[in-house]
């Protein structure tokens, strides 16, 4: 179960992208999210990929990987298209030399199109832009970049090392927790209950069964994860060794300056 | 007896009323190598929890190196410095994404300068075998392997005391036998080592100071000898004694003149049948 690709899993490697500071990439992420969202029409969303493709090269990542990455996104990308294509995008009238073709109730324009192909492509932009942080980056160094970066807030009593702390805790037990309710349900197929099987009412009570004892145990391992933090000297954040302090290089100062340099630049396009 | 650990009395109950320690009194040698036996639900697990303050007793006293502990944090931080716990299973104790970084969770708490938290974490990776595994990460592992990491994440924190709480449970002979020889490392390192046990053929090779717990009560403190050659106290409070005690018992029935005390080893029992042979 844990053995199958997982979207977007960290993929170990040396490849300038790895290299780069946490940081550099969650920031990078950041700005390239929104600045997508300031890009007007079509042409300047399509050629935001290219910001992205170099950086895909940069990974020494395959391609597919990426595309992979994409492949449970497609459903919600083609329903999305269909819906800006047959839906228009304005509530007027659309102006006739618009119009592409007319099915029954729906009408097909360009401008329909347009926004249709623009979405979807932000959509792709963004999916494969954040799962290319989490392919080079390992979930433990992004959860240290997060920490980092929200540290300064730790002044307002905004809890950055807690929430570091949670967030890997929560990465490590994943696996351990679907491979406990892959032993619950077998150990109740043993005894012939199956949620894949029978009516709905039953695969419902099956389902309760499975929800029931994986929860709990989900909860038992929390409190005993505590005591034995607890029990090695864990007190939360204070008096803890500050530990692989992160560390950036040139390259990524000219990267978040460039950042910085298209993010004004987008800004004072869309301003004029 | 220069005792490193001192209890005095311990009370503890947990929140539901259910009484787990009752009055335990006992002393932890320096440089001892103690077991803790007693069936299921005698308190061993309850016990070793009060034993580094993570459970605070509601009666009695707890005495480190001959200092009363109170449950300051002060205090709390040098107790958990002085006294590492393996926990049974591991899957409670490792949770960091790399074998690395769990190993170096109990240093960082301690404040160490993060030279030093590297040297220490190089060191326990190396005696304790797991420096192949360092990045591996910790849910990959096999049973045997997680046993090994979350005692080198105690290690790394240098304790004077170390206890286990059945290191040897659901290993196979082999992996029992790997950590009983790890275990024997650290000793020799000067560790003092305290662990629960259930087979009492490793208590009689192993310890040399053995503590029976039943119902919450310390019933029997000292030389292994002493208890584990009775056969039928072990077996009242839910042991099987060592197997050269069961067959010395099952000879001497069958009219096999032995004489003496019933052995603990296979060759204790051995020289005794030679002696007893030509008599018959």
């Amino acid at each position: 179960m844990s053995g199958n690709f997982i979207v977007g899993q960290y993929i170990p490697g040396t490849s300038p992208l790895h290299k780069l500071d946490p940081r550099t990439k969650l920031i990078m992420v950041f700005a390239y999210t929104i600045g997508l969202f300031f890009l007007p029409t079509w042409l300047p969303v399509l050629l935001a990929g290219i910001p992205l493709g170099i950086a895909v090269y940069a990974s020494r990542l395959p391609w597919r990987y990426l595309l992979l990455g994409l492949r449970p996104l497609w459903i919600l990308l083609v329903i999305t298209f269909l819906l800006h294509l047959l839906g228009g995008s304005s509530t007027a009238p659309p102006a006739p030399e618009d119009v592409w073709a007319t099915l029954g109730p729906w009408t097909i324009t360009g401008t329909g199109a347009a926004t249709g192909f623009t979405t979807v492509l932000r959509l792709a932009w963004l999916f494969s832009a954040a799962s290319l942080l989490t392919l080079t980056t390992s979930p433990m160094m992004v959860t240290h970049g997060l920490e980092r970066l929200l540290g300064p807030l730790k002044r307002w009593r905004f809890p950055a090392h807690e929430l570091a702390m949670m967030t890997s805790i929560a990465l490590r037990f994943i696996p351990t927790l679907q491979e406990e309710m892959d032993k619950i349900i077998k150990a109740q197929a043993a005894r012939g209950s199956s949620w894949r099987y029978g009516s709905w009412t039953r695969r419902a009570q099956a389902l309760v069964a499975l929800m029931v004892p994986l929860l709990l145990s989900a909860l038992r391992r929390a409190d005993d994860l505590a005591v034995a933090m607890e029990a090695r000297g864990y007190q939360g954040g204070e008096g803890r060794t500050a530990h692989h302090p992160l560390q950036m290089t040139r390259i990524d100062r000219w990267l978040l300056i460039i950042t910085a340099l298209a993010g004004i630049t987008i800004i004072l396009w869309r301003w004029a | 007896m220069n005792g490193m650990l001192t209890l005095r009395d311990v009370h503890f109950a947990y929140a539901d009323g259910t009484p787990a320690l009752q009055g335990v009194s006992l002393d932890i040698p320096r440089g001892g190598k103690t077991a803790i036996v007693g069936a299921n639900g005698a308190g061993k697990s309850t016990l070793f929890l009060t034993l580094n303050g993570t459970l605070r007793p509601s009666q009695g006293e707890i005495k480190l190196d001959g200092r009363l502990m109170t449950y300051g944090r002060r205090d709390l931080e040098q107790w958990r410095r002085q006294v590492g716990l393996v926990f049974q299973d591991p899957d409670v104790q490792l949770f960091s994404a790399s074998v690395e970084q769990d190993i170096s969770f109990g240093p960082l708490n301690m404040g160490l300068t993060e030279d030093e938290v590297r040297r220490r974490v190089e060191e326990a990776l190396i005696a304790t075998g797991t420096e192949p595994l360092r990045n591996r990460p910790v849910h990959a592992l096999s049973y045997g392997q997680k046993k090994r990491v979350s005692i080198a994440g105690v290690y790394a924190m240098q304790p004077d005391v170390m206890v286990l709480d059945e290191p040897l449970a659901w290993l196979d002979p082999a992996g029992q036998q790997e950590i009983l020889a790890l275990l024997a490392q650290l000793h020799r390192a000067g560790t003092t080592l305290v662990m629960a046990v259930h087979q009492m053929d490793v208590v009689a090779d192993w310890a040399d100071m053995v503590i029976v717990l039943q119902a919450g009560q310390v019933i029997y403190q000292g030389a292994p000898q002493g208890v584990l050659a009775q056969q039928e106290r072990l077996l009242s409070v839910g042991l099987t004694p060592p197997w050269p005690v069961q067959v010395f018992h099952d000879l001497r029935l069958a009219g096999l003149p032995l004489e003496g005390e019933p052995p603990l080893t296979r060759a204790a029992l051995t020289e005794q049948i030679v002696r007893a042979w030509p008599k018959k």
